[in-house]
């Protein structure tokens, strides 16, 4: 049975159609990917960041709208800042992976 | 079905039970109002909600939108006051149609309501926060 890490591939914020449909974790089929469609782990990440950049950006600009009495609907504003803080958390928990990940290779005996 | 739109339903919910404690606001505060612009005692007020098509189409991730804020046309209550300034040639002055104890349970409605959406944002996130803790 293919794992599928639908968190992962399937949510728009996470859309990473050159991965996408292979069935099995983003970046470790990174080969058959490049093969598909010639994009890799390498654009995902960067794919990654920018969201997890625009979600940020999205949240500080609700949050002064709000402080400056602009916003008019606050519940868009916790939105945006619960939205942008659980991106982060989600990032970062896989960055934390990566190094783990890195680490652990780079303590290989050879 | 992305990762935030449970929140983003929830959300609009929350707006939606927003707009409606304004409308019932406005009712309380214009009970006694006799004076509007289109002439005539305050009409009440009553919010008409919609399902709103996510992305998935008529039912799937549905948010809900506040579609249009319509009045009551029911009659207005004829209250007997010959000193009142609005008072007709009977002596009875034309009161706005707002039932302050009806008002009063939209309001606790309204209330109960927003909790619960609040809740179903609450427990979206806790939902992902679990799944997070699986990474780590």
């Amino acid at each position: 049975m293919p794992i599928d890490p639908s968190f992962a591939v399937d949510g728009a914020e996470w859309a990473v159609p050159q991965v996408a449909g292979a069935g099995a974790p983003a970046g470790v089929d990174q080969g058959a990917a490049t093969g598909t469609s010639g994009k890799g782990f390498a654009d995902m990440l960067s794919n990654a960041i920018t969201d997890l950049q625009d979600s940020q950006t999205q949240a500080a600009a609700q949050s002064q709208a709000l402080a400056t009495g602009t916003a008019k609907d606050p519940e868009q504003v916790v939105l945006a800042v619960e939205h942008a803080r659980l991106q982060m958390e989600l990032a970062s928990a896989v960055r934390t992976k990566v190094t783990d990940a890195i680490s652990e290779v780079m303590r290989t005996q050879v | 079905m992305g990762l935030f739109d449970s929140m983003g339903i929830s959300a609009s919910g929350l707006s939606a039970e927003r707009t409606r404690m304004d409308v019932t606001a406005e009712n309380l505060a214009n009970a006694q109002t006799t004076r509007t612009a289109a002439g005539g005692p305050y009409r009440r007020k009553e919010v008409v909600l919609a399902q709103e098509p996510g992305s998935f189409g008529s039912t799937l991730a549905a948010q809900v939108k506040v579609q249009a804020i319509v009045q009551d046309g029911s009659a207005p209550r004829m209250e007997y006051d010959p000193s009142n300034p609005d008072a007709d040639a009977q002596g009875y002055v034309a009161m706005p149609n707002v039932d302050t104890v009806a008002e009063m349970v939209d309001l606790i409605t309204e209330q109960r309501s927003y909790e619960a959406n609040t809740t179903a944002m609450d427990t979206a996130k806790a939902m992902f926060g679990k799944t997070l803790d699986i990474l780590r």
